[in-house]
């Protein structure tokens, strides 16, 4: 049967550990979806991945039956261990805390690029870059 | 608990540095909601299918970015330092648009009962029907009727693992069993078996907004004499009965945990202890991938699997004690 869809949205929440606590509360209980029943969907299939952020993306149908997928992890959070350092820095415009080769940079957008909305690897890498300098991480040639 | 909500309207690209920051300053978690513009490529397939209306009133390229802070003493704070980190974003040239912030308290009450207009009387066997207590429905014969307010705990009985656990029980419950029901949730499958006939049942789970949910269907099915609701792990189950605190007789014919196979491995010797030999133990809340696992467990602590039943990629297993 055709559904049609009314809502999308994204979160981004720790894997294995989905509970009625916002943003899943607010997000999938305002849509009218049964909060509960995400939770455990979305537990049994990320607890392999313990310890990481996972974005997961939501489709709520017109009667309040949903299906989810799952995504590769933020692209701080890749960038993050791609250079090994746990926090970014405050002040990344003055406080330099890494640096990482355009060629790592590359591999994270190449990674990213089936769940961002970029055209082309391009896109994708400016936006990763984007993000390497908003942590304070010097990308380098 | 009172939660604050701060949010954050800015550009598609910026979403991930914005979510970023959230989770930096400590946010549980963040919801990013893009404009649905029709010209953003979507997933189809299946039968799925967009209205002509927008999802949303975000402008075309933006993003709404909400992040969440449980009982803040200074939500303004939040709110200035993530003002600074924007700034800094501008500083590098990255296109944050509007970068519009606003800050608002949200309860629970505003999220925990919109699905409740979407629960219906639910048949999840042939023979036993659901009613959310919000509802009317019109028993018909040899029907069981659980009536249910899950409030925030598992178990409306919609979802595979609950309706594959039902079905187990069905099969092996005779009258006057007693039975531990772990993990229970909503007190679900706790108050179907003492309607197919249990004799007293013990249900237990870790979680208190389980445990008062659990108490509150048992006495809105008037079960009270029947099921007896513990906050409490399986292993102190045991020690209860030692204390003569618990009114089910060990060891027990019958042992139902729907919980998620992580969570189901921790425990399979503590099962085997309560159960009489010969006992079965309905394991439900297994995803596919994790069944072997699940089933080598299960053997090694000395129980032979009879029944496997299951409903797109969840598995019931029915596991008997050598």
């Amino acid at each position: 049967m055709a559904k049609k869809v009314i809502k999308v949205v994204k979160l981004q929440i720790a894997a294995g550990k989905a509970n009625p606590a916002p943003p899943v509360g607010p997000a999938l209980g305002q849509a009218g979806v049964n909060i509960m029943q995400f939770c455990k969907e979305f537990n049994a299939r990320t607890s392999d991945q313990a310890g990481l952020i996972i974005p997961v993306v939501l489709s709520v149908f017109e009667d309040r039956s949903f299906t989810f997928e799952t995504k590769t992890p933020p692209a701080a959070v890749l960038l993050k261990k791609a250079v090994g350092i746990e926090k970014a820095s405050g002040e990344p415009n003055v406080n330099k805390v890494a640096t990482i080769k355009r060629d790592k940079v590359k591999d994270i957008a190449e990674q990213k690029m089936q769940d961002l909305n970029a055209a082309s690897v391009e896109a994708a890498m400016r936006m990763v870059e984007g993000t390497a300098r908003s942590m304070g991480i010097v990308v380098e040639d | 608990m009172v939660w604050h909500e701060i949010t954050i309207v800015t550009k598609e690209d910026a979403q991930e540095m914005i979510s970023h920051f959230l989770h930096e300053m400590g946010a549980g978690g963040v919801s990013i909601e893009e404009s649905s513009h029709a010209s953003k490529m979507r997933h189809t397939s299946l039968g799925v299918w967009y209205g002509e209306e927008p999802l949303n009133h975000i402008a075309e390229g933006d993003a709404e970015i909400k992040g969440y802070f449980a009982d803040h003493r200074n939500p303004s704070a939040l709110v200035k330092e993530l003002e600074q980190h924007i700034m800094a974003l501008k500083d590098l040239d990255i296109d944050v648009g509007e970068a519009k912030l606003s800050c608002k308290e949200v309860l629970e009450s505003d999220w925990a009962d919109g699905w409740k207009q979407y629960f219906k009387p639910t048949h999840i066997t042939d023979d036993i029907v659901i009613k959310p207590r919000w509802e009317t429905y019109e028993k018909q014969h040899n029907e069981i009727i659980i009536e249910l307010d899950p409030g925030m705990a598992f178990g409306t009985g919609t979802h595979a693992t609950t309706a594959l656990s039902m079905k187990c029980l069905q099969q092996i419950i005779t009258t006057g069993d007693h039975i531990i029901d772990v993990g229970t949730g909503s007190g679900i499958l706790a108050i179907g078996a003492a309607k197919m006939g249990a004799g007293q049942v013990l249900a237990v789970d870790l979680d208190p907004v389980a445990v008062k949910s659990a108490k509150e269907n048992v006495a809105m099915n008037e079960l009270e004499k029947q099921i007896h609701v513990q906050e409490s792990d399986l292993l102190n189950v045991l020690q209860l009965h030692d204390e003569g605190a618990i009114p089910v007789s060990l060891p027990v014919p019958i042992v139902v945990a729907n919980i998620l196979a992580e969570v189901i491995l921790q425990f399979v010797d503590d099962v085997y202890k309560v159960l009489k030999p010969g006992g079965k133990y309905v394991v439900s809340g297994i995803i596919e991938p994790k069944e072997q696992e699940v089933v080598k467990a299960l053997e090694k602590a000395g129980f032979t699997v009879m029944t496997r039943l299951q409903e797109e990629d969840w598995i019931a297993l029915i596991a008997e004690k050598q």
